[in-house]
Formats: structure tokens, sequence, C-alpha cells
């Protein structure tokens, strides 16, 4: 069914266009949220992702592709969102009171909290190949289509990227250790 | 190598969390894109493949040797377009003799339009955030306060305050936060509004994003006390007390888009 609505899309069909943008928005929404780490920017990344694949699809030569196709497309509009991101967007929580018996759920939350600053010292070119490899299970070959580079490059970008992002994981750690020791 | 799954599991495990449903907005704009920019049929020979890997035009070899024909097939073409207008045209000014025109001025027929590549569309229509529906919040709330616990200055500005508009992309009125620490620092960006009585914030950042926060809102003596009613994010009772007022330090010049 998909083949066919790109089939048609393609064709000028908009209709067509509408219930293909329907089928593929929560796939690529997901993937752009992730990359992004933001909710607004997601949103952007996602709407000129679709403008682009209506007034790109006439392009792609083979509709069994358009999955591969759109992946490229919300990675490449995540990454320019990404540069138009406001510094005014970082957020704190107001302090909240902690039952201090949940001490396991907040440290668990302080880990998350790590895993979430150090992917956001990531690229964005670094976090979409992790988001691709590990949320959508795409293989290396797949990665490398999407990012239209060969295989060995995808692989090594994916390996920098993990690297990097354990890099930053351990700086955090040390962080969290050493205001622990001198609290 | 056990370092390397443990990685990828907790990779794999986090990036579970967040949205997997798209909001209807950005979908909705690009269908209304859609029909109002209808697209020209590109000259299809000539199309790069759009999944053609960075760096190469995609085109098979057959289609090269067919672009090429085409190619030649349409320069002959306009050539004697070119030639039997020109044979019509009543020369103005020749320098070697010419039979006398005997006909009315022939004016050139539209030449056939360059195939042209479709443009695509730069247009990105603006993406404005809302809150629900509601009124806007009393003048008597507006600017700066100051709520000691942070401790930091909330801003409470009107709507078409640039800092609404820029940076939080809101016709509404909205909220953000200054770090009382001197940074600069700016935290808890919201959109606000004021309904049955209610004080809502719609956080536009970090983790909240996207929550809304109910509190019930009492102006009394240069406080405005916010007790909380519903949401999940910022769940706390808040005194804004006026900047300058009751001992509250001053605040810092208002933030700027």
């Amino acid at each position: 069914m998909e083949r066919e609505l790109v089939t048609l899309a393609a064709g000028g069909d908009a209709d067509a266009f509408a219930a293909l943008a329907r089928l593929c928005s929560n796939r690529l929404f997901a993937i752009a949220h992730r990359i992004l780490r933001d909710h607004h920017l997601a949103e952007d990344a996602l709407q000129q992702t679709l403008i682009t694949i209506w007034d790109e699809l006439p392009r792609l030569r083979d509709p069994e592709k358009f999955d591969a196709w759109s992946y490229r497309v919300i990675v490449r509009s995540s990454v320019a969102a990404s540069r138009r991101e406001r510094r005014v967007s970082i957020v704190e929580l107001l302090p909240s009171d902690t039952d201090p018996s949940e001490e396991d759920h907040v440290r668990s939350i302080v880990d998350r909290d790590q895993l979430e600053r150090a992917f956001r010292v990531l690229s964005p070119d670094h976090r979409a190949v992790l988001v691709l490899r590990h949320f959508e299970g795409l293989s290396l070959a797949q990665i490398a289509e999407v990012i239209g580079v060969p295989v060995g490059t995808a692989a090594s970008r994916l390996h920098y990227a993990a690297r990097e992002l354990r890099t930053a994981l351990d700086a955090g750690a040390r962080a969290v250790a050493n205001r622990e020791r001198t609290a | 190598m056990s370092e390397r799954m443990d990685i990828d599991q907790i990779l794999s495990d986090w990036l579970q969390d967040g949205a997997f449903s798209a909001p209807d907005a950005p979908i909705e704009a690009a269908i209304a894109h859609a029909r109002r920019h209808p697209r020209r049929r590109a000259f299809g020979i000539f199309r790069r493949d759009v999944l053609a890997p960075i760096g190469r035009s995609g085109l098979q070899p057959a289609g090269i040797a067919a672009a090429l024909v085409i190619l030649t097939l349409s320069v002959l073409l306009i050539v004697a377009i070119g030639a039997f207008l020109r044979s019509n045209l009543v020369p103005i000014a020749s320098p070697s003799p010419t039979p006398a025109a005997s006909g009315p001025l022939v004016s050139p027929s539209p030449t056939p339009a360059a195939t042209a590549t479709p443009q695509p569309s730069t247009s990105s229509e603006p993406f404005m955030r809302a809150i629900e529906a509601g009124i806007p919040v009393p003048a008597a709330w507006l600017g700066s306060w100051y709520e000691s616990t942070l401790p930091g200055f909330p801003w409470i500005l009107r709507a078409g305050d640039p800092y609404c508009v820029t940076a939080m992309s809101t016709t509404q009125d909205c909220m953000v936060w200054e770090l009382g620490d001197g940074s600069g620092h700016l935290v808890n960006p919201g959109i606000v509004t004021l309904n049955n009585g209610t004080f809502a914030v719609k956080w536009t950042g970090g983790n909240c994003n996207n929550a809304t926060s109910r509190y019930t809102p009492v102006l009394a003596g240069g406080r405005l006390t916010l007790t909380w009613v519903t949401g999940s994010c910022q769940s706390g009772n808040y005194v804004f007390t006026r900047t300058g007022i009751g001992g509250a330090p001053s605040a810092p010049p208002q933030p700027a888009p």
C-alpha cells in the first residue's frame, strides 16, 4: 500500500501524499525527537521533511526505497534543525521534594540524566547514526544507504559516535563523583 | 567487548523513552503546502536519483545515453526552430539584399518553455506554539518577580513581546525564569494563560516539554502565590514577590530573544 501511495504522490496526487504523510509521520517524528531531544525542534524537522518529500518525490527512482530515502531526509532535516537550536531552550527543573526512600529511583533518574547530557554532547550526525542503529535497528548497510556513504564509513562513524558517547558518560560520572565527595 | 554491549543495551533502552506519536500540526502544514504547490512534472530522464550516494549522479548508464540523445535532439530542434523563425521575420536592417516583405510583421511565436527543473520549495510555514484557549493574564502580573526557593526571577511577558514571539514561537503570553545566581541562565520557559481562574503553564523545553501545569493564583500585597492544582511538572507551590519590594532583590534586565 505504501508503494502505491508513493507512486501516486510522486505523480502529483495530493490526497495520496496526505495518506502517505500520516502513515510515515510517527516513525519519522520518533527519530527526529530522539536525535534532537527537543519536541519543538522535532516538529520543525518533521514539517520540513514532509515538505521535502512532496517536492522531491518524483526524483525517487524506486518507490521501494521510500523508507530509506525518508530516513535520509529526516536525518538531514534534524541536523539542520539542530543548528537552529536556541540556547534558551536549556531548561532545568525547579528543585522538587524527593522522598528519601526513593533513592534508587532518584539514582536511575540521575543516570538517565547523565546519559541525556552525554548524548547532547554528540554532534547531530553522531546522534543520528546511534538513533538509526539502536532505536530503528537498521543494519550497517541500511545506515550507509540512508546517510549516503560506503558501509565502511558508516561503520566508522558509528564506532566514533559510540566512543564519543562513552567518553562523555565517563566525564559526567567523574563530575558527579566529585560533587558527591565535596557535598 | 562487554562494556560495549552494556553501552549498546543502555542506549537501546534509553532511546525507548521519548515520543512515538507525531503531532498533527506539522503534518497538516505539509499537506496544506502540497495542496498549494502542485508539482510540475520533472523531465524524468535527467532526474538525479534522490537516493544516490552522496557525490555521485545516480544516473544509470542507459539513462545517461538516453539523456545525451535527447539532449542532442533538443539542441537540433531549438536550432531548427530558430532558423524557421528567422526566416519568417521581416528584417529591420540587413547588409545584404533581401526581398521586400509583403506580409505583415510576424511576431515570433513563443519558444517552447525550456525544460525547467522544478524549484524546490524553500518556504517553511512559521510554526507557532500555543497553549489551550484562555484569557490573557492580568496586567498586574506582568513583569519581573522573585522566587526565593530556586532562587530566580520569573518574568511574565505579554503576548507579542519579542521574547514570546522569537524565543518561544508563541503569540500568547509567556513566562521565563532567570536564575538568581547572576549567570543570566534562562530556565523553565512556558506559554501561559488564565483559564477558568486557573493559571495554566505549558512548558516548552527540557524534560517538561509540552507538559501543562495548573495553579490557583492569588495576587495580594505585592505577592503572587501559585498553588499547584494539576500537572506532572513543577508540582509545587510558589510565591512570587515583586522585585525590589519587601526584601526581594531587583531583577536583571528582561531576557532578550
